[in-house]
C-alpha cells in the first residue's frame, strides 16, 4: 500500500542553521500519526515541511524529498513543476491557535471556498452547513452565521478553522498542536472528530500532551532537536511500555 | 502607586487632552473673529448660490470658485497619490527584499521630508521643460497642481500601507498560504482588508495636507480672483491661498473677517473629506466582513 506521507533526508535550515536534520519516516493508510518532541525540537517544520509553508518565511532552505499519495497518484512536494498553491489547497492545515479571519463565521468559511475552489452560491453554502455540522458547530451558530467569527469561544474557533479546512475537500490533513488553546471539552470534542476522519483522510498531527498522544496516535515519531530520535506503533509487541518510555524521555 | 506613576498618568492624561483643547480653541477663534461674515454671502457673495451651483454662474465675492478649487486639487492629488502609494506601499511591505527596499525606503522618506515649496519650484520647472519641449502652449493650471500636490502626499500614502501592512501579525499572513490562497489573492483578500483601518489613516493625513499647502498651489496655478476653472488646464482660486492672500493684503476689517470665515470653511471642508474617507472605509470593511 502506497504510504499517504513519505519522507526522507529530510532537512529544513533557516539562515544556514538547520532546525531539522535528515528525517525520514513513512505513514500508512488509516492510521493517525503523532508528531511529538519539546518546544523548539522542529514539530511544527516538519509539518510545515509537508505543504511548503516554510517558504513562506525568509532563509527557509528545504533540501530532501517529501512525497504525498493524492487521488491522482504521488506528488512529489518538492518537484520544480509542483505549485505551492495547489498543493496547500490539497494539504489542509490547522494552527495551534485560532486563526480566522476577522469577518463573520458565514464569510470565514465561503471565502476560501470561492477563492480556491471557485465554489459559490448554494453549493457553497451547503457545503459550509455540512462542514459546520461535522465538527458539531452547526448548532451552535445556525441562528448566526453572518456575526463575527471573533465572538466564537476559542474551542468554537478551533472547530471553524477545522470545518474551514474541510470544507475545502483536502486529501491530507496537518494539523499543529490543534487543541492547544481550547478547554478540555472543546478538546475532547475535537480529537472525537479526528477519530472519526482518520480512516477517510490521512492526518499528521503535532501533539504536546501525553494523554491525547495515547488516545490519538496510531504511530508517533519522536522529534529532537531537529532529528527523528524514535518511533512507535500502537501494533508493535509491548506497545505500552515502549509506549511509556519514549515519551518519559519527552514530556 | 508610587509619585512618580501618578505624576506620569496625570501628565498622559493632560498631554491626551491637548490635541482636543487646541481643536476647540481655533474653532472658537476662529467663529469669534468671522462673526457677522458667516453667510451665504461670504461662500456666494451677489451671485445666487442655486445659480452657482447648478449653472456655475460666476461668482465674483465669495469663497465658493476657492472651494470647488481647493476640492479639485484635492481629488486630483487623490487620484494621484491613493492608487501609487497604496501599490508602493505593498511592494515595500510584500516583494522588495534586501538592499533594493532599503533604497525604497530610504527615497521614500526623503520625498516624505521634501519641504512642500521644493514641491512647487518642482512643478514650475516641470511646465517650463515642457514649454521649452513638448507643449509650447503649457503653463500652470489646475492638473499641475493636483499632480504636485498627489507627488507631495505619496509618502504618507506609501508610509501608512507599508507600515500597517508589515505591522500585521504572523498568523494572519501565513493563513491565507495555509489555505491555498496565492500571493495576490492574500493581499488582496486578506491582508488590504485588514490593514485597512492603518491605510486610512494615511488617505486622512494625505487628503488633510493636499487641502492645506499653499507653497505648491502659489507656484503652480492658483490665483487670486480666477473663478471657476473651466477645465483642467485652467487656472483656479484655492482656499489656502485666498486665506494667505487675505491675511497679506486685506485692506478693510470685513475682508479679514472674510478671511477667518475661509479658514473656518476650510476645516469644515477637510473634516467633511476625513468624514467621506471613514464612510467609504466602512462601507468596504462591511462588504468586507460580510460579503
Amino acid at each position: 500500500m502506497t504510504p499517504p506521507v513519505s519522507i526522507n533526508n529530510l532537512t529544513v535550515s533557516f539562515d544556514g542553521t538547520p532546525v531539522l536534520e535528515n528525517v525520514t519516516f513513512k505513514t500508512r493508510p488509516g492510521e493517525l500519526t503523532v508528531i511529538v518532541g519539546r518546544s523548539g525540537s522542529g514539530k511544527s517544520t516538519l509539518l510545515r515541511a509537508v505543504n511548503r509553508l516554510n517558504e513562506c518565511f525568509p532563509g527557509c532552505s528545504t533540501t530532501g524529498e517529501v512525497q504525498l499519495a493524492l487521488h491522482d497518484g504521488q506528488l512529489d512536494v518538492y518537484s520544480a513543476t509542483t505549485c505551492p498553491e495547489h498543493l496547500r489547497a490539497r494539504a489542509g492545515m490547522v494552527f495551534q491557535s485560532p486563526n480566522i479571519l476577522p469577518v463573520s463565521i458565514a464569510r470565514n468559511m465561503l471565502l476560501p471556498q470561492k477563492l480556491v475552489r471557485n465554489v459559490t452560491g448554494r453549493s457553497a453554502e451547503e457545503k459550509m452547513r455540512h462542514m459546520l455540522e461535522r465538527v458539531g458547530l452547526l448548532e451552535e451558530v445556525h441562528d448566526r452565521l453572518g456575526a463575527p467569527a471573533a465572538t466564537l469561544s476559542g474551542g468554537q474557533q478551533q472547530r471553524l478553522c477545522l470545518a474551514r479546512a474541510l470544507a475545502l475537500e483536502p486529501e491530507i490533513l496537518l494539523l499543529d498542536e490543534p487543541t492547544a488553546s481550547v478547554d478540555y471539552r472543546s478538546a475532547r470534542r475535537i480529537e472525537e472528530l479526528l477519530l472519526s476522519l482518520k480512516n477517510e483522510l490521512p492526518m499528521l498531527v503535532v501533539s504536546h500532551s501525553l494523554p491525547q498522544t495515547q488516545r490519538l496516535a496510531d504511530r508517533v515519531l519522536l522529534i529532537r532537536k531537529g532529528r527523528l530520535v524514535g518511533e512507535w506503533h500502537r501494533g508493535q509487541a509491548n506497545a505500552e511500555a515502549d509506549f511509556e518510555k519514549m515519551l518519559s524521555t519527552t514530556f | 502607586m508610587t509619585r512618580f506613576h501618578h505624576v506620569f498618568s496625570v501628565l498622559c492624561r493632560l498631554c491626551a487632552l491637548l490635541p482636543g483643547a487646541v481643536l476647540l480653541f481655533l474653532v472658537g477663534f476662529l467663529l469669534q473673529q468671522s462673526r457677522g461674515r458667516l453667510d451665504l454671502q461670504l461662500l456666494f457673495g451677489d451671485t445666487p448660490p442655486l445659480d452657482a451651483l447648478i449653472h456655475f454662474a460666476p461668482v465674483w465675492d465669495g469663497i465658493w470658485p476657492a472651494c470647488f478649487g481647493t476640492f479639485c486639487v484635492v481629488a486630483l492629488a487623490g487620484i494621484v497619490a491613493v492608487p501609487l502609494g497604496i501599490l508602493c506601499g505593498i511592494h515595500l511591505s510584500e516583494f522588495a527584499r534586501g538592499r533594493f527596499r532599503t533604497m525604497l525606503s530610504f527615497c521614500v522618506d526623503l520625498l516624505a521630508g521634501m519641504p512642500s515649496i521644493l514641491m512647487g519650484l518642482f512643478g514650475f520647472a516641470l511646465i517650463l521643460f515642457l514649454r521649452h519641449t513638448l507643449l509650447p502652449d503649457a503653463g500652470t493650471c489646475l492638473l499641475l497642481s493636483g499632480f504636485c500636490m498627489g507627488l507631495l502626499v505619496l509618502p504618507y500614502m506609501v508610509n501608512a500601507t507599508y507600515s500597517s501592512l508589515s505591522g500585521l501579525p504572523h498568523d494572519i499572513r501565513l493563513l491565507g498560504p495555509s489555505l491555498g490562497l496565492n500571493r495576490m489573492q492574500t493581499i488582496r483578500h486578506i491582508l488590504l482588508p485588514s490593514a485597512g483601518r492603518g491605510i486610512l489613516s494615511g488617505l486622512v493625513l494625505s487628503l488633510g495636507r493636499a487641502a492645506e499647502d499653499t507653497a505648491v498651489i502659489m507656484l503652480t496655478g492658483a490665483v487670486a480672483n480666477a473663478g471657476m476653472p473651466r477645465s483642467l488646464l485652467d487656472k483656479y482660486e484655492a482656499l489656502p491661498f485666498y486665506i494667505y492672500t487675505t491675511a497679506a493684503e486685506y485692506q478693510t476689517p470685513e475682508e479679514l473677517k472674510a478671511g477667518f470665515g475661509a479658514a473656518l470653511v476650510l476645516l469644515i471642508l477637510t473634516t467633511g473629506l476625513f468624514l467621506a474617507a471613514h464612510l467609504l472605509h466602512n462601507a468596504m470593511e462591511r462588504r468586507w466582513r460580510q460579503g
